[in-house]
C-alpha cells in the first residue's frame, strides 16, 4: 500500500469514524423530533384565522415544557394567538401535537410578506435534564381587500364601486302559491262555518243564556252537577241584573215576560237546585249526565226566547 | 217522626198566633212575622216607629197570645234604675213602702217587657236593663231573681232628640232584631183604621187574641229543638259569609249607592253575635215556611232587621241610617249569588 493510498484509508477511516461518533454521540443527546403543518402561505387577507401544527415527538421520559409555548392573546398589533391547543396521545408515547390558532389584523394596501413568529420548544424530564428545539417562522404574504376600481368600459356608474351581488335563482312557487291560498281559504271558511253553526257570531253569543249553553256543552266531558246548576243560576243572575233565587220567580217572570211560558221548567230547576244546595241530604234522582241534559235543553229554550226578546 | 209532629204542632199554633194578631193590627204583616221569629228564636227587640202606628197593640196581643206576665215601664229622664225593681209609695196608713216593681211583680212568670221610648232613660237605666236582657238575672230584695222566659221589648222615639240618650253601639248589638214599624200605607188599611169602629177600642181588640195560644214556658226547650232541627248547608253558611262581607265592606265589593260615597259609609260594626243572630232568625223562618232546610230566602228575609241595627255609619251618614240602610242591605243582596 502506497503512502497515498494508505492516506485515502486514513481519511476515510477518519470520516467513518467521525460519522460513527457523531452517530454514537446523535444517540447518546436525546432530541425532540419536530414536523409542521404549515397553512398555505399566500392569499390571506385581514381577519383570517391561520393555524400551525406541530407534531412533536418527545424522547422517553421527556415531557413538554408548557411555559415555552406562546401563552394565547395579542401578540403584536397585528397578531392575535387565539388558542394554543396540546393534545397528547395516549397510545403513541412521547407524541404530541401542538396547534397554534392565530388571527391576522393586518390591513395591507397591497400584498406584503409577514411572518408568524417562530418559537423555542423545550421538553424536560424528571432527572432536570432539558432539551430545546426551535421552530422556525412561518413567512406568508398578505393580500389586500380593497374594492375594484369602477370602470367606464363595463358599464359601472362612477360610484359603484363593488360589484352587484348575484341574482339567486328564484324556485317556481306560482303552483304552491296558489295550493296554499286555495288550502287556508278552504280552512278559513270551514272555520266560520263552525263558528256560525256553535253560535259564536251571531248575538246570541252575547246572552247570558247562550254563554251557558256553549258552557254546559263544554262540561259534557266530565258532568258535573254543582257546576252545571250554578252556570244556569248565573244565567238566570245575569238577565236579571242580581241575584234570582226560587222566590223571586214569579217577579223574574213579570220583569222578562219572554220565559213566561217555561215557568214550570224554570221553577222545576229552582226548586232542585235548592234541594240539591240546601237540604241536608241530596236529592237521590241525581245522575249528573241526566241532569246536564235536562238543564241543556232547558238552557237551549231560554236561549231561543233570550233571541226573541 | 215524633219531632216532625212536635214541629208541625207549634207550627200550627205558631201561625194561628199570627193570623190572629194580624186581624187586630191591620197592615203590620211583615212586623207580626218578624215578631214570631223573635218570640221563637228567644231574641229581644227593638221596636222603632212613629207615635201611635200601633206598637203597644201588638206587644199586648202578642203578649196576649203567648201568656205569662207582661209589663211595661215608661222611659223618663228621671227614672232611676231602682224603680224597675221597685215600687215604692205610701200606704193607708201613712207609711212608706216598697214592694215588688215592674220588672219583679210577676216573678219567674214574666214573659213579656215592654220598655217604651228606651232612649229616653239614663245608660245607668240602659244598662240594667241590658243586664236583665243579657243574663235574664235582676238582684233585687237581696237575692236573684231569676226570669227564663223573659223577652224585652223596648221602643225607641225617633222624633225628638231633646233630652234623650242614644243607645251605645254595645247595647244595640245585644238586641236581637230591630224592627221598623211604618203605618199602613194601603188606602183600604188607612180606611178602616179611620172609620172602622172595631179599632177604636184596643182593649177590646186584643181580647179577640186567644190567650195562651203557645205556651210561653215552653218555648225556650222548643227553641232549641227547633234550632236543632233546621238544616243550614255549607252553600248556605259560604252566602251568609259572602253577605255579610259585602255588607261590613261594601265599597270592597264594588257596591254603589246613590248620593253615598260608600268609601266612607262604615265606620264598623257588625259583630260575630250578629251573625249567628241572623242564622238563629233564619232557621225559624225556614220552619215557619215548613222546610227543614234555611235557604238564601231565608237569611235575605231576616237580614236587615237582624244586621242593620249592628252596622255603624259614620257620622255624616248615621242621621240618614234610616234611608241608607235599607238601600245597602237591598244592593248587598241583589250583588251576592247563591248557590
Amino acid at each position: 500500500m502506497s503512502v497515498r493510498q494508505r492516506s485515502i484509508v486514513g481519511v476515510l477511516s477518519l470520516i467513518c469514524a467521525l460519522l460513527i461518533w457523531g452517530d454514537v454521540a446523535a444517540q447518546t443527546r436525546p432530541e425532540i423530533g419536530l414536523s409542521i403543518d404549515e397553512p398555505r402561505a399566500y392569499g390571506h387577507v385581514v381577519g383570517d384565522r391561520v393555524q400551525r401544527a406541530l407534531h412533536l415527538q418527545l424522547p422517553p421520559g421527556f415531557r413538554l415544557e408548557r411555559a415555552s409555548l406562546p401563552r394565547s392573546g395579542e401578540q403584536s398589533y397585528w397578531l392575535d394567538l387565539a388558542a394554543v391547543d396540546i393534545r397528547t396521545a395516549q397510545a403513541s408515547g412521547g407524541a404530541v401535537s401542538v396547534r397554534l390558532d392565530y388571527q391576522l389584523f393586518y390591513a395591507p394596501l397591497q400584498a406584503t410578506r409577514r411572518e408568524l413568529p417562530g418559537l423555542d420548544l423545550a421538553a424536560v424530564n424528571t432527572g432536570g435534564e432539558r432539551i430545546t428545539r426551535s421552530v422556525p417562522a412561518f413567512v406568508f404574504t398578505m393580500s389586500p381587500i380593497l374594492e375594484l376600481n369602477p370602470d367606464a368600459r363595463f358599464g359601472d356608474a362612477e360610484n359603484d364601486l363593488l360589484l352587484a351581488d348575484a341574482v339567486p335563482m328564484r324556485p317556481a312557487v306560482a303552483g304552491p302559491r296558489w295550493a296554499t291560498f286555495a288550502g287556508l281559504t278552504i280552512a278559513l271558511s270551514a272555520l266560520l262555518i263552525w263558528a256560525w253553526a256553535a253560535g259564536y257570531l251571531s248575538a246570541r253569543a252575547r246572552g247570558p243564556f247562550a254563554k251557558a249553553w256553549l258552557s254546559l256543552r263544554r262540561q259534557r266531558r266530565a258532568p258535573a252537577a254543582a257546576q252545571a246548576l250554578r252556570t244556569v243560576h248565573r244565567a238566570f243572575d245575569e238577565t236579571a241584573g242580581q241575584a234570582v233565587f226560587a222566590d223571586d220567580l214569579d217577579a223574574f217572570i213579570a220583569a222578562h215576560p219572554v220565559f213566561a211560558d217555561l215557568v214550570d221548567d224554570i221553577a222545576t230547576f229552582f226548586d232542585f237546585s235548592r234541594r240539591y244546595f240546601f237540604a241536608a241530604t241530596q236529592p237521590a234522582d241525581c245522575d249528573n249526565g241526566e241532569l246536564l241534559a235536562g238543564l241543556e235543553r232547558l238552557v237551549r229554550r231560554c236561549r231561543k226566547r233570550e233571541l226573541n226578546a | 217522626m215524633d219531632n216532625d209532629n212536635q214541629l208541625a204542632d207549634w207550627r200550627a199554633r205558631a201561625l194561628r198566633l199570627a193570623h190572629q194578631v194580624n186581624s187586630v193590627m191591620v197592615g203590620q204583616q211583615r212586623a207580626v212575622h218578624l215578631m214570631l221569629i223573635a218570640v221563637f228564636a228567644r231574641g229581644h227587640v227593638l221596636l222603632e216607629g212613629d207615635v201611635g202606628v200601633g206598637k203597644t197593640t201588638l206587644l199586648r196581643a202578642m203578649a196576649r197570645g203567648l201568656g205569662g206576665g207582661y209589663e211595661r215601664l215608661e222611659g223618663t229622664v228621671d227614672l232611676m234604675p231602682s224603680d224597675m225593681a221597685y215600687h215604692t209609695f205610701i200606704d193607708e196608713q201613712g207609711r212608706p213602702r216598697v214592694e215588688p216593681g215592674p220588672v219583679l211583680r210577676h216573678g219567674e212568670a214574666l214573659a213579656t217587657f215592654f220598655f217604651n221610648e228606651i232612649n229616653r232613660a239614663r245608660p245607668q237605666v240602659h244598662s240594667l236593663l241590658l243586664r236583665l236582657m243579657a243574663e235574664r238575672t235582676m238582684h233585687a230584695f237581696n237575692r236573684e231573681y231569676r226570669f227564663p222566659h223573659l223577652l224585652v221589648f223596648a221602643d225607641r222615639n225617633r222624633i225628638e232628640r231633646e233630652e234623650t240618650f242614644e243607645l251605645p253601639a254595645a247595647a244595640r248589638d245585644r238586641f236581637f232584631m230591630e224592627i221598623g214599624i211604618a203605618a199602613p200605607t194601603e188606602r183600604d188599611a188607612l180606611r178602616s183604621l179611620m172609620f172602622d169602629t172595631r179599632y177604636h177600642d184596643a182593649d177590646t181588640l186584643i181580647d179577640q187574641v186567644e190567650p195562651g195560644l203557645v205556651d210561653y214556658t215552653a218555648l225556650n226547650a222548643f227553641s232549641q229543638t227547633l234550632q236543632d232541627s233546621v238544616t243550614v248547608s255549607e252553600t248556605l253558611q259560604n252566602y251568609a259569609l259572602d253577605l255579610w262581607q259585602v255588607v261590613r265592606a261594601p265599597a270592597a265589593h264594588g257596591i254603589e249607592l246613590d248620593d253615598v260615597d260608600i268609601e266612607a259609609l262604615v265606620a264598623g260594626g257588625g259583630s260575630p253575635r250578629g251573625m249567628s243572630m241572623m242564622v238563629r232568625a233564619a232557621r225559624v223562618n225556614a220552619w215557619l215556611a215548613e222546610r227543614d232546610m234555611v235557604v238564601p230566602e231565608d237569611i235575605r228575609a231576616v237580614l236587615l232587621e237582624t244586621t242593620g241595627h249592628r252596622i255603624f255609619f259614620n257620622p255624616v251618614y248615621e242621621i240618614r241610617r234610616d234611608e241608607i240602610i235599607g238601600r245597602l242591605i237591598e244592593a248587598a243582596v241583589a250583588r251576592v249569588a247563591a248557590p
